[in-house]
């Protein structure tokens, strides 16, 4: 005897499958279930997100030297604005956004500075949020990595060495430039020559120029601050005496500026271990001015 | 086949001083703070290091939290291509504290890079390149990093197949896992391993490979999975989240170490079931001459082919032994007397070239007999005579006069 049986046919559920998905950061084509993107290693994640939704994510670099406290900045900005502030709210989108926020204050309130980042692109952290500022009626959408520092030296020096980085700089409609105050006082050049760089390189990057200056906003932000109290009171007055290259630059460059402090660890010690060598220590968080850059880019993007 | 030695077999290629020793670039890729630059950067480089090999091996390099095992003896051995006619071989161990004061170890990779023909005199092995710079210097990280680098000179020894490293895998759970390996290892895009595996194990699969196809089988261990690190063979101990990272990414086959899968002999690749052959007759001697002159033009895609051939050629050895040890002697040796031998083996090297394989197995006889002071001397002659006459030919690519040449080469242990 045999037996009639219905047997749906499923197969029609491959179909979305085959169609390809374009990463958001660097435009090539993946497989749908792909985690990450096959060229840039950016996730896929944010294809995802960015279909399901009606508005484009803008994306906002932060970007400094190795060590210049990106990561900590990033954390911190996060974690303030994902509490409730009265000026700029900022609500994170995928689970995968909150493990910078994570990781960095986890490492804080144990007394000691998140990791460095690795180099490879597959293992940075992405922030997808929406930010919502008081004065205006839209919430935006808003996509920021904390890439490492070797890694956009490297791509400034060698264009498309990290294709990430390459397309996500290119795209990006605001830059935080960091400023390792710590090192301009110790008297080193190098701050210097790395921001000028960047600020060369982001200048003819971009099209959207008027009158031959670009338009794109960008905030320098003289990181670890702390350690200087003058550059709090007036942070142009001291990137003119300081960083007189940096601020020059600027200047003939850019149209949208403004130049930060900000700090996080209100005091450092150093603790040395056999067979480690010195560790900073941060002994108290004291976050100063890490939210004023953020929401004067996210005003003028 | 006799042993060698390379001072007085290798008759000067183009590429070569007298000695026989080849030039190989060094860089050193670690977290530092010099005057250019702070955090991951070459440190240091030897001349020969072009501003465009600087370029990928800083974006290749292992940075911060590479090593998947955070242990300061821990060693991880790489090997991958540098552009197109480079191959760069690497040792990554941990180093001293990271500079910035964030807590970790600085990951130290010293690479060696060579061009294909230097590489082709290691027989295109990369653990040989390896060992030849660890008998040079201590790879370690010292105190002080250097800041420059010079051009080392390495001398390539020994023959494309050493029979001592396939005695070292005597047990048959060692060969079954290297069956089972070699089959995974030719027929996956891409093969993740893992478990208790040693980099011996990597050492002898390379040994068993014909020169040719040994530069495909780029390699990683004991590295995080990185997506940027583009290797065919990627090792990555027993850390599970590495694995279940490295796994969800396209196109990866898995091989446990602690539990090797069993391949069924007649969906095996026929390479690998040579390879047991080889392994179980327990003739070393046999199987690395017979891999020894698999030709230089073998490509990957031909090896099904050839590991049929010498798998057919070892049991019929295997079935007519006492047979075969016969019509050896009945092949005439061309027994060298004083000063009146050299003509007639020049003849035997003119013949061979015009393609007689009557000429070539006189040869190949002539030298796989027991080494004698004057067959050494002899081979030297030879091998010169060879090369002015190879020149004179010059034999297009995948031609029969291009067979003979190389099959010569193996002869006389010469590059053309």
């Amino acid at each position: 005897m045999t037996k009639r049986v219905l047997v749906a046919m499923d197969s029609y559920r491959l179909a979305e499958c085959a169609v390809p998905l374009a990463c958001y950061i660097c435009g090539s084509d993946n497989n749908y279930n792909t985690e990450l993107c096959r060229h840039c290693a950016a996730p896929l994640a944010l294809s995802h997100q960015a279909r399901t939704q009606g508005v484009r994510p803008q994306m906002v670099a932060v970007l400094g030297t190795a060590a210049a406290g990106k990561t900590v900045y990033l954390g911190m900005l996060l974690d303030m604005l994902t509490r409730q502030n009265s000026r700029v709210q900022v609500l994170a989108r995928g689970a995968f956004s909150i493990t910078l926020q994570q990781r960095t204050m986890m490492a804080l309130s144990n007394c000691r500075f998140p990791e460095k980042t690795p180099n490879e692109p597959d293992r940075w952290n992405w922030v997808h949020c929406q930010a919502k500022i008081n004065s205006k009626k839209n919430p935006m959408e808003l996509i920021m990595p904390d890439m490492a520092g070797e890694a956009i030296l490297e791509e400034i020096d060698h264009p498309n060495a990290y294709p990430a980085i390459h397309s996500f700089l290119e795209k990006c409609s605001g830059v935080i430039l960091l400023a390792d105050t710590d090192r301009i006082e110790r008297g080193g050049a190098e701050q210097n020559y790395f921001l000028m760089k960047l600020i060369t390189y982001l200048s003819e990057q971009d099209s959207r120029k008027t009158r031959g200056k670009t338009t794109r906003p960008v905030a320098i932000v003289f990181s670890k601050a702390d350690r200087c109290e003058p550059c709090f009171d007036n942070p142009e007055l001291y990137a003119r005496e300081k960083t007189p290259n940096l601020w020059q630059q600027v200047q003939q460059r850019f149209t949208n500026y403004g130049f930060f402090a900000s700090g996080v660890a209100g005091s450092v010690g150093f603790r040395e271990e056999l067979g480690e060598g010195t560790s900073a220590v941060p002994l108290r968080i004291e976050p100063r001015g890490i939210v004023e850059p953020f929401e004067w880019l996210v005003r003028k993007v | 086949m006799a042993p060698h030695s390379s001072s007085n077999l290798q008759v000067a290629p183009s590429q070569s001083n007298l000695s026989g020793t080849v030039a190989v670039e060094q860089a050193i890729f670690t977290s530092a703070r010099t005057s250019s630059k702070d955090g991951y950067q070459l440190v240091a480089w030897s001349p020969g290091i072009s501003s465009d090999d600087a370029r990928q091996l800083a974006v290749w390099g292992p940075a911060h939290d590479s090593m998947i095992v955070d242990d300061p003896t821990d060693v991880s051995l790489n090997f991958h291509p540098l552009g197109d006619h480079k191959f760069c071989v690497s040792r990554t161990v941990l180093g001293a504290a990271e500079y910035s004061g964030r807590g970790g170890r600085q990951v130290y990779t010293h690479c060696f890079v060579l061009d294909a023909a230097s590489f082709k005199r290691f027989n295109n092995d990369p653990f040989r390149v390896l060992s030849a710079a660890l008998s040079i210097h201590d790879l370690r990280p010292g105190a002080t990093l250097p800041t420059d680098l010079p051009t080392m000179k390495m001398l390539p020894s020994g023959g494309p197949v050493d029979a001592g490293l396939i005695r070292f895998f005597d047990s048959p759970v060692q060969q079954q896992s290297l069956v089972a390996w070699t089959h995974y290892a030719m027929t996956s895009k891409k093969l993740l391993f893992t478990g208790g595996y040693n980099d011996r194990f990597l050492s002898v699969f390379f040994n068993l490979l014909p020169v040719s196809i040994r530069p495909h089988f780029t390699f990683s261990t004991r590295l995080r999975y990185s997506q940027r690190r583009d290797f065919r063979l990627v090792g990555l101990a027993n850390d599970v989240q590495e694995q279940k990272k490295a796994a969800r990414q396209e196109g990866f086959h898995v091989f446990h170490f602690d539990s090797p899968a069993r391949t069924p002999e007649a969906s095996r690749h026929p390479w690998a079931t040579w390879l047991q052959v080889a392994l179980c007759h327990r003739e070393p001697d046999e199987a690395a001459r017979m891999i020894s002159e698999v030709p230089l033009t073998t490509r990957l895609e031909d090896l099904s082919a050839v590991g049929n051939r010498l798998r057919v050629a070892m049991s019929g050895k295997k079935r007519n032994k006492e047979a075969a040890t016969a019509p050896a002697a009945s092949t005439p040796l061309v027994v060298p007397e004083e000063n009146t031998d050299r003509a007639e083996l020049f003849e035997l090297v003119e013949r061979a070239l015009d393609g007689d394989v009557t000429a070539l197995e006189r040869l190949n006889a002539t030298w796989c007999a027991q080494p004698d002071q004057q067959l050494q001397a002899l081979r030297q002659e030879c091998a010169r005579h060879f090369l002015s006459l190879a020149k004179e030919k010059n034999c297009e690519p995948g031609s029969k006069g291009a067979t003979a040449v190389e099959i010569l080469s193996l002869i006389l242990r010469v590059s053309p």
